[in-house]
């Protein structure tokens, strides 16, 4: 047992003596304080306080339970009577409820009302003691903040569902616990209030047997594994024997806000579109293309079987007429072995016609390269050379590789036609690299205005590029410009339908790459598709930190480029990278100058040029006068050879360049130790 | 014996027929180049020649193939040893022919220099009957 604190003591002997404690606890640590007669129950004292809170004038309120009963809401009256009337029967059932009055000022004034039965010997209530706590500013502050809670919450409901996209949201155990109504429909229609699971008649197939993918395949799978799924097209199943629905999904991770430290059943949100129609005509597009391109090589695979044909007839025939079985069984075998050949032949030249569009994934490109070098080799020309080069051994592309084969093979099928029909050039060349940026905003002024989003500057995409270049005749500027168009073709009628180059096109587009042309007339041709980097586990690659560019230093770049626009961007692109830059329009312009005693410490110069005078040709004579100055190519076109540099041979870098890529060329160029 | 040069570049093919050939009581010289097939010319004399003609649609030609060796043959100095088989009957075959929906036959063969065009795929009996036609007049003249 616990004595009483002595001050507490002599609080309480003070209270009974003194009133002016009461008055003071009053005033300042309650709202109001009522007393009331359960004898006569009509009547009740009430302190001024009680009224002050509501905003009256404590002054001639009469001290009777009507004057407060007036004011309550109704609702309130009722619940504080049948409180009252169970505290009463059970002192262990405490009177305490929030009531609403009416203030003075019309408004509603929240009040926390508790009270306490006095009851005699017999346990008979006779009194009851109140006291009201004001709490308007905490209801009303709790209000403000549901109703912009509701604002807020019915203006993302209306977005999400207008949205046509399909947005669900996972846990981390692949549950839906968030859908909206474009997803729903996606689900076949599920009416189900989440959380629930993934509905199993409608799981992501595999486009190529159309058999549910694992679920570590499968885009839910991935996403709650923590990866970003970027626009990847997937194959979902539908009801009732339907066609099944192609879908684009990207995945984003939710980020849990530490702070206001509010849990979520969302770790990762999927949003999906349904390009069925889109798809459905894309790939109708490469099949025809596929089978053009079938088409375009029946000249060449009519030559083979000829030959395989006229091995097998002629040993055929002589082992019939061979009087020695063992000659004549030598012969038969020979006729075995062009059989397998044209069997072999005939096997690949199907599987490519059959082959089915896939899901993007990482192919290693050693792999890509042989597999389409069997497909095509036999199939072109003799006297045309057919080179595969990669820049390093082990790059990863992002793709469908049936649909990176056909688009090969229609690139390698235009330079072989054009080097045929002009009689000019006889290699082909097939290069990939490694490209750490779009360089798209490099040469295309117009997409830096204000309304495009400028990439981060900060981390950059990595892609493989597939270059494929010729030197055959080149292409003219209005042949160029229309060579993606659907069946535009410079064939002829009876040689293609015009849908190659324009499914090639499709097919980077799609797999967020992208397709450029490059052509000097007389020289040659390269066409470059531009393919997001995969990765060795299967997936795309992320982006990566930008590396920081070389800085130039100060030193002075003789730039020579005939094309306004680029010699414009170049010049800015230099200043950028630390360079001077003295800019020339054509070779005998950046002649002159150094005739007049321009020094530099390097020149950049295109190598086709308009005029007399092209890129070999300036830096031979600035060799004259400048021996020892380095010098730098750079071309769209990059099947020049060392013979055709001629006397000066030098780097040769591919137009439109990145700045990092740009940077390290010049430096190297600038460093590089005399030879 | 009656000396018969071929050229082809499929192995396999070219082994038939000079075995095939040399059954029938033939003596023959099997190369897969024009250059070789020119260098072993410029010595020896043949009394025929068989030679796989690599021809393009557009006229396009492997620079080392039948066309090079007719062209080498018919062309040879007046004053060369090789002079001697600047008259020789020569047969140009080919698979390519299907590339225009046409046949090979002698017009695009002359058209070459050849004496007499054979389309692949063919037999043993058909390029005898071939060969036999073209020796018959130069062995007669020799004969007499």
């Amino acid at each position: 047992m616990t004595a009483k604190h002595y001050l507490e003591a002599e609080l309480e002997e003070r209270l009974a003596r003194d009133p002016a404690i009461w008055a003071f606890i009053r005033r300042t640590s309650l709202d109001g304080v009522w007393f009331r007669d359960l004898e006569s129950p009509e009547h009740e004292w009430m302190s001024p306080e009680f009224w002050q809170t509501l905003g009256y004038d404590p002054v001639g309120k009469p001290h009777m339970s009507q004057a407060w009963q007036d004011i309550i809401h109704p609702d309130d009256l009722i619940k504080a009577t049948e409180n009252l009337a169970r505290h009463i029967a059970d002192p262990a059932f405490e009177y305490d409820q929030v009531m609403r009055y009416r203030n003075a000022a019309g408004g509603t004034t929240w009040v926390r009302c508790r009270g306490l039965a006095l009851r005699d010997e017999t346990g008979k209530a006779r009194r009851l003691l109140g006291a009201h706590n004001d709490l308007t500013e905490l209801v009303e502050t709790a209000q403000i903040r549901e109703d912009a809670f509701q604002v807020t919450n019915s203006r993302l409901n209306a977005v999400l569902n207008a949205a046509q996209s399909g947005i669900i949201g996972l846990d981390a155990a692949g549950q839906i616990t968030f859908v909206n109504p474009s997803a729903r429909h996606m689900l076949g229609g599920v009416v189900q209030e989440p959380p629930f699971p993934w509905p199993q008649e409608h799981l992501f197939l595999s486009p190529q047997d159309l058999q549910p993918l694992p679920r570590k395949d499968s885009p839910v799978g991935r996403a709650v594994a923590g990866e970003l799924i970027q626009r990847e097209t997937f194959v979902i199943k539908r009801s009732y024997g339907a066609e099944p629905r192609y879908l684009r999904v990207s995945s984003a991770a939710v980020e849990i806000d530490v702070e206001t430290d509010v849990e979520t059943d969302v770790v990762t949100v999927l949003i999906m579109d349904d390009i069925s129609e889109q798809e459905r005509t894309r790939q109708q597009a490469e099949r025809s293309s596929r089978l053009d391109a079938l088409g375009q090589l029946t000249g060449g695979i009519a030559h083979d079987f000829n030959n395989m044909l006229a091995t097998i007839e002629y040993a055929v025939q002589l082992a019939r007429d061979q009087k020695n079985p063992v000659k004549s069984g030598d012969y038969l075998d020979t006729a075995l072995g062009a059989v397998r050949r044209g069997a072999d032949m005939t096997k690949r030249l199907l599987a490519f016609a059959k082959s089915q569009p896939g899901l993007s994934r990482s192919w290693q490109i050693e792999e890509v390269f042989e597999h389409f070098a069997a497909l095509v080799r036999p199939t072109i020309e003799e006297h045309i050379a057919l080179d595969f080069s990669i820049e390093e051994a082990g790059m990863f592309v992002f793709c469908d590789r049936n649909q990176l084969e056909n688009a090969l093979l229609n690139l390698v099928l235009n330079c072989r036609d054009a080097m045929v029909r002009s009689g000019q050039g006889g290699r082909i060349q097939i290069f990939a690299r490694n490209v750490t940026d779009q360089p798209d905003h490099l040469l295309d002024r117009d997409a830096q205005s204000a309304s495009v989003p400028q990439p981060d500057v900060r981390e950059s995409s990595r892609f493989i590029e597939i270059a494929v270049t010729d030197d055959g005749p080149g292409m003219e500027d209005e042949v160029k410009t229309r060579a993606t168009d659907p069946f535009f073709t410079t064939k002829g009628a009876t040689a293609g339908s015009g849908l190659g180059l324009s499914m090639v096109y499709g097919f980077a587009t799609q797999s967020q790459g992208q397709l450029r042309i490059y052509s000097e007339i007389g020289h040659g041709t390269t066409v470059r598709i531009l393919l997001p980097r995969g990765t060795e586990a299967g997936g795309r690659e992320a982006p990566v930190a930008r590396k920081q560019a070389r800085d130039g230093g100060g030193a002075r770049v003789l730039l020579v480029e005939n094309e306004q626009r680029l010699l414009e961007i170049m010049t800015e692109l230099l200043i950028s990278l630390g360079y001077k830059v003295t800019s020339a329009g054509d070779g005998a312009e950046a002649l002159a100058a150094v005739k007049d005693g321009l020094e530099y410490d390097i020149l950049l110069t295109d190598v086709v040029m308009p005029g007399k005078m092209g890129g070999f040709d300036l830096a031979r004579a600035l060799r004259q006068i400048r021996p020892d100055t380095p010098v730098l190519y750079m071309s769209g076109y990059t099947g020049f050879s060392e013979a055709e540099m001629g006397e000066v041979v030098a780097p040769l870098i591919q137009k439109p360049c990145p700045p990092d890529d740009l940077g390290h060329a010049l430096y190297l160029a600038l460093h590089k130790k005399p030879t | 014996m009656t000396r018969i040069l071929v050229l082809e570049d499929d192995i396999d093919f070219g082994t038939l027929i000079k075995e095939g050939l040399e059954g029938e009581g033939f003596d023959v010289v099997l190369f897969d180049r024009a250059s070789k097939a020119l260098t072993y010319l410029a010595d020896e004399t043949v009394d025929l020649v068989i030679t796989d003609v690599f021809v393009e649609a557009d006229g396009a030609l492997i620079p080392d193939g039948g066309v090079t060796l007719i062209g080498g043959i018919r062309a040879a100095s007046r004053y060369s040893n090789a002079a001697r088989n600047r008259d020789v009957p020569i047969i140009a075959m080919t698979g390519r022919g299907g590339l225009l929906g046409k046949e090979f036959g002698l017009a695009n063969a002359a058209g070459i220099g050849a004496n007499a065009g054979l389309q692949k795929p063919f037999a043993q009996p058909e390029l005898l009957s071939t060969i036999r036609r073209l020796l018959k007049p130069s062995s007669a003249e020799r004969e007499t």
